[in-house]
């Protein structure tokens, strides 16, 4: 009967802990959650995969422009930062080292499709971009800018314009000059216009 | 559609566009730790038993086949030289380059071996003595003298390299004599017919093999005329009658017989040797920056825009090396060239030829990378290039090539986007300026697979680095050797102290290795280090390490690249 009552009041005692931490990884840091992960706490995983799903899938849709291989190379990389985490070691850019976890899985998907296929990477069909998005004028601006701005320009624009991360941290996490990325993306923008714009008149035509 | 517009358009679809693929990553983590795991349990199985009996087996299989190869480098003939002026004489040689007969076959060669004690030592001494001995009875006094080589060996890809180190020992021997002859290479190929006419003049097989040749080509010849004619003699001949005997001797070299034999000065029927070494010192130099200019310069009418690279490539090899191609009327091509663990792959069209190779890599802004050629072939090289951190353009330069069967060896310069293959920035030490750099496993636990392959083995290919990123940059690793299966001897520039020593080693692909300091003094230590495979890109880690007397540690890093067991 104590026994019983012990094992049971340690189950509790267990179940608390996990509460309390479930409740601290929401707390917690990138660069925390990337340390716990090394330890094989896969709560930790979940909630670094809910802080940064959004924008790793942006980075990697920014490089590759395909939603097919981007889905695969972002299970892909969440893989490899579940296996490598503790080779990780805290900077304050954990962000940045998933980025270039994903960066390095696109060039090599590239280059694979440029073996395949003998054209240039720039030259290389978009296909269908985002079939997934129902409403169309949100693809239709989702596919102009995957087709006119630049690799270094679209990454700027979906992380701040489809993710919400700061300027700030986006010139952070990709390691250039804040003034840059300000000006990238005023830049951007206006050229979103402009096709977009050209594109409203060619189908008014 | 103003910017506030777009910004949700964009939001919004960003919301509906990312995949929740959680759960499919999840069991993907799963996936993995159960591989892992299972690898784990095979490991731990059976423990003492099953290590000793395993050791028990290697080492039966370490002495057998240890003392197969030792009887098979030792004891074993593997390659016949012959070697025919008039005086014809018959080396017997070893794997392991040791004479283990040397049988004169006429009555000439007895006098030029003349109780010479040949057996057991190195064949480049045995050559030398031989055609020193032929100098000092005046066999090679004309300049028309010819000397008929021929090597025979199973494995027509080593009796290749034997003979060609057999036509430079002679080379070398004729140079330092002072002697001029041409050397014929010729292939064999062995019939019950030759032996006859050998045993019938009291002659080589091998001359026999040539002179029944020549015989077939000019009916109007007898064998029995051919068999008392010297070398020197029987090239004159081929000469004189025109006879072409590219299918009996090396391809190439049926140009430069005719040519030899009408008294040129370069009278080795391969590739020119003077040429060679002159083109080779022009190409190193030039790799050096050394004689850039003047190699602009020396540059004629029809390169100016070579003159014009000159100018836009700092410290590159390229107008020496491009004037020479230029000249050369054959330009090596490349047809592909890449980038994985390290390597740079270059592909070439067509066939080339090698001579002390070396290669410089830059990048766009002229940085330029530590790098060698660590295998070369026909038709590709590898050159590992180290510090190559981002993604971009990279220009190589490799010197000491040829089209294969021309003249002079030249310089080629090539290009190759690179984009670098799961480059994870760890940023250890100082993020900003000098990160350091691994990669992600691709499928954790390769090496493990792959240990029991490697063990023991040893590993014929690699290249170690150095490296300039220790902390304070004053202990720098002057080599690194595999001195068995898997240890290695690490050697330091100076004398050092073990304060606390910590050694790391990890792939490109961040497995990390057991190591084990086995030997270690002021100047070098001795490490096992398990699982090493072939193909990769591994980081030795010295932490704990300090210069003597000093007390201050220090870290000491080096890349090794193993290309091939």
């Amino acid at each position: 009967m104590f026994l019983m009552s012990l094992v049971s009041a340690q189950e509790e005692i267990k179940k608390a802990t996990n509460k309390d931490k479930s409740l601290d990884y929401r707390k917690m840091s990138n660069e925390l959650l990337l340390i716990r992960i090394a330890q094989g706490e896969q709560d930790a995983f979940k909630q670094l995969y809910e802080n940064t799903d959004r924008s790793v899938y942006s980075f990697i849709l920014s490089i590759i422009r395909n939603s097919q291989d981007a889905e695969e190379i972002m299970q892909d990389t969440y893989l490899k930062v579940w296996t490598s985490a503790h080779l990780y070691t805290d900077q304050g850019k954990a962000l940045a080292w998933i980025f270039t976890i994903s960066r390095n899985l696109c060039y090599m998907r590239l280059r694979n499709r440029k073996r395949e296929s003998d054209i240039p990477i720039e030259d290389l069909e978009l296909g269908e971009s985002c079939p997934q998005i129902e409403n169309t004028v949100d693809r239709l601006v989702l596919e102009s800018a995957l087709e006119v701005l630049s690799e270094e320009e679209r990454q700027i624009v979906l992380l701040h314009a489809g993710t919400g991360m700061k300027h700030r941290e986006i010139a952070k996490t990709l390691g250039l000059p804040l003034a840059t990325v300000l000006s990238k993306y005023s830049r951007s923008i206006k050229k979103l216009k402009i096709n977009l714009s050209e594109e409203r008149g060619g189908i008014n035509e | 559609m103003n910017k506030k517009e777009i910004e949700n358009h964009l939001s919004c679809a960003m919301k509906q566009a990312t995949p929740n693929v959680l759960d499919e990553i999840l069991a993907g983590c799963h996936q993995q730790e159960q591989v892992q795991s299972a690898k784990r349990t095979v490991l731990k199985f059976s423990g003492f038993k099953m290590t000793s009996s395993i050791l028990a087996a290697c080492l039966l299989l370490f002495l057998c086949v240890g003392g197969m190869q030792f009887y098979n480098a030792n004891y074993r003939i593997s390659s016949v030289i012959e070697l025919d002026v008039n005086p014809s004489i018959e080396l017997s040689v070893t794997k392991a380059g040791k004479v283990l007969e040397a049988k004169a076959v006429n009555q000439d060669a007895v006098e030029i071996l003349d109780d010479m004690e040949l057996r057991g030592v190195e064949m480049k001494v045995a050559i030398n003595a031989i055609i020193g001995s032929m100098v000092q009875h005046g066999y090679l006094d004309d300049l028309d003298s010819a000397i008929l080589v021929t090597v025979s060996n199973d494995n027509a890809e080593k009796a290749e390299v034997v003979r060609k180190e057999v036509v430079s020992n002679i080379e070398e021997c004729l140079k330092e004599n002072k002697k001029e002859a041409t050397i014929i290479e010729q292939k064999l190929e062995k019939n019950d017919s030759l032996s006859e006419i050998a045993a019938e003049y009291g002659i080589s097989s091998s001359k026999a093999n040539f002179i029944q040749k020549i015989a077939e080509k000019d009916p109007s010849l007898s064998i029995d005329d051919l068999a008392l004619m010297s070398i020197t003699d029987l090239a004159n001949l081929i000469k004189t009658r025109g006879i072409d005997i590219s299918d009996l001797t090396n391809y190439e070299n049926v140009k430069d017989i005719v040519d030899s034999l009408e008294g040129q000065t370069a009278n080795t029927i391969t590739d020119s040797s003077e040429t060679e070494t002159e083109a080779t010192s022009s190409t190193v130099d030039t790799t050096a920056g050394g004689t850039t200019q003047e190699a602009a310069v020396s540059t004629t009418t029809e390169t100016t825009e070579v003159t014009e690279k000159t100018t836009a490539i700092p410290e590159s090899s390229a107008p020496a090396s491009s004037q020479e191609q230029i000249t050369e009327g054959k330009k090596i091509k490349i047809s592909d060239a890449y980038y994985k663990n390290g390597i740079i792959r270059v592909e070439f069209e067509g066939f080339v030829s090698w001579k002390n190779p070396t290669v410089a890599v830059s990048d766009n802004v002229g940085d330029t990378y530590p790098a060698m050629i660590v295998e070369y072939q026909e038709d590709y090289c590898d050159i590992y290039v180290d510090g190559i951190t981002h993604s971009g353009e990279y220009e190589f330069t490799i010197a000491g090539i040829k089209v294969k069967n021309t003249e002079n060896y030249t310089t080629v310069i090539g290009s190759l986007d690179i984009y670098l293959e799961q480059l994870i920035v760890l940023e250890t030490t100082a993020p900003e300026t000098t990160p350091s750099e691994t990669t992600m496993p691709e499928s954790t636990g390769t090496a493990e697979t792959e240990t029991s392959e490697a063990e023991g083995l040893g590993f014929k290919h690699f290249a170690a680095e150095i490296s300039t990123k220790s902390a304070e940059g004053s202990i720098v690793v002057t080599s690194l050797e595999n001195t068995t299966g898997d240890q290695w001897e690490i050697k330091f520039s100076k004398a050092v102290d073990w304060i606390a020593p910590v050694i790391t080693v990890t792939d490109e692909l961040g497995n990390t290795y057991v190591v084990s300091i086995l030997e270690k003094n002021s100047k070098k230590c001795v490490l096992a280090i398990d699982a090493l495979t072939a193909g990769h890109t591994y980081t030795i880690k010295i932490s704990g390490i300090a210069l003597k007397d000093t007390q201050k540690t220090t870290e000491v890093v080096t890349f090794l690249a193993i290309i091939s067991n």
